[in-house]
């Protein structure tokens, strides 16, 4: 699993991910039921967030290999073949699709397109969200600033959505929630968000009972109107 | 408000708090009425909220910090240095704190948390007590087994370790509830989880539309069985 976010805000927009691939099988047992072995591999380099030639962002999140392929070599290949410096951000996710209808495994992988179409001069902040399981995608409505996260996202959801407790009659009863004024984020902010945001899903995972899906170490990518820059990239050593 | 938190776990009790308090001002009209409170025109970031014992025992103290223009942080600082020895009992303390609050003139609406070991027992046990000065009342917190309470701005880490629902038009989803599993916890976990849930619920407050009233740090103080001990204490140190 992974984790992903995408804050929009007024001048920016920040696509972060974490670096963790873990594999993970179910051994049948003879003696009881069958074990389900998780982190029998453990991997923290993988990169989920990629930078394309037009200056987009693309960030996959959920299962990561396809056909016995790790998908960041998949994802490069795509970009590779098929983003060039003109390429407009609508046409990416039909792309995406056309890309992955090549392969025979139909993954549970969501993917964030983020960008800026330019139309006349103006540009204009835009986000897909591509499903890969079943090969379709929507455009998400960004018209005002916030933020979109996807793979593991309870920790953060439990942190920002409407949520309810029961109360002691069986009834539910709304749980404080205080609103995140994204209209007054700078993309500093934004960043600030993003960090906290991957640094709490996997410390909470480590106190949750689960097992650790997300890595603190993370890709952070800046998309401007006419700029695309990594203000984080964890390169090789 | 403040955040602090009590982590008890088999081999020792964790006791964590931040150091922040939040004060207003009262601006008055040409009557002499209260026509506006500013709230946190002033922060001060080195209230004392955690307190070590000489008998061993930690205090926790949340709520208003302040009765009148009296710093109730060296109230309790005062208490513990006249009222507590090595061989005062915890189970005494609640008492004993209720009446020394009890003289002040002006309303004292703090909560106090004392956790630690009753030592008279056969086998040191582990006792918390939460102490309402402004209903001069207290009770014993019945534990069954290792766990953890915190306490004052305490929605951060609510909406993230109970169980939860959201609303999806009319229907009540629950979220998934992976109970931490506090009984394998060493005491190692219980430090880094106090910290954890200090520094989720400092951020947490820093984005959410909200008065920071949680901030200045930490201060974790460990007790066992042989002692207590700090893992992180501020001291007071020279201005910049």
């Amino acid at each position: 699993m992974s984790y992903s976010i995408v804050i929009n805000v007024t001048d920016g927009i920040v696509m972060a991910s974490d670096r963790r691939l873990t594999y993970q099988r179910t051994e049948e047992n003879d003696d009881g039921p069958p074990v389900h072995l998780n982190n029998e591999f453990i991997t923290d380099s993988t990169r989920k967030t990629f930078k394309c030639p037009n200056g987009c962002g693309i960030s996959p999140s959920g299962i990561f290999v396809i056909d016995g392929m790790n998908l960041e070599a998949v994802m490069e290949d795509f970009i590779d073949k098929n983003i060039h410096e003109y390429t407009d951000i609508n046409a990416i996710p039909q792309m995406l699709i056309d890309y992955f209808r090549g392969f025979v495994e139909r993954i549970d992988n969501n993917i964030f397109v983020a960008g800026y179409e330019q139309k006349d001069g103006v540009f204009k902040q835009k986000l897909f969200y591509v499903y890969l399981h079943n090969l379709t995608y929507v455009e998400m409505d960004i018209s005002y600033p916030g933020a979109t996260w996807d793979g593991e996202r309870d920790a953060i959801s439990r942190l920002i959505l409407d949520l309810y407790r029961k109360d002691e009659r069986g009834g539910y009863e709304p749980i404080p929630n205080y609103t995140i004024l994204w209209r007054y984020f700078t993309l500093q902010d934004a960043v600030d968000f993003a960090r906290f945001a991957l640094k709490t899903t996997a410390q909470t995972h480590r106190f949750w009972s689960m097992p650790e899906y997300v890595s603190e170490e993370s890709d952070i990518l800046i998309l401007k109107p006419q700029d695309a820059y990594w203000l984080q990239k964890i390169e090789l050593q | 408000m403040s955040f602090s938190i009590i982590v008890h776990v088999e081999e020792g009790m964790v006791l964590a708090g931040d150091r922040r308090a939040l004060l207003d001002k009262n601006i008055y009209n040409t009557r002499g009425e209260i026509s506006r409170i500013e709230r946190g025109v002033f922060i001060n970031d080195s209230i004392q909220k955690v307190f070590t014992c000489p008998n061993d025992a930690g205090i926790i103290i949340d709520g208003s910090l302040y009765s009148g223009n009296k710093s109730l942080s060296l109230s309790m600082a005062n208490f513990i240095e006249s009222k507590i020895y090595e061989n005062t009992a915890i189970n005494e303390m609640p008492q004993l704190l209720l009446d020394y609050f009890n003289r002040f003139i002006e309303p004292v609406n703090m909560d106090i948390y004392i956790a630690g070991y009753d030592k008279k027992a056969k086998e040191p046990k582990q006792k918390i007590y939460f102490i309402s000065l402004s209903k001069l009342s207290y009770r014993e917190i019945a534990l069954e087994g290792p766990g953890a309470i915190w306490q004052g701005d305490r929605v951060a880490m609510d909406r993230m370790f109970d169980r939860v629902w959201s609303k999806k038009e009319e229907e009540y989803i629950e979220f998934n509830d992976n109970p931490v599993l506090w009984e394998y916890f060493s005491l190692q976990d219980a430090i880094d989880f106090s910290e954890y849930a200090l520094e989720l619920t400092d951020r947490m407050m820093h984005f959410w539309s909200l008065p920071k009233t949680v901030g200045g740090g930490a201060d974790v103080l460990i007790i066992t069985p042989k002692g207590s001990q700090w893992v992180e204490e501020k001291k007071v140190h020279r201005g910049s």
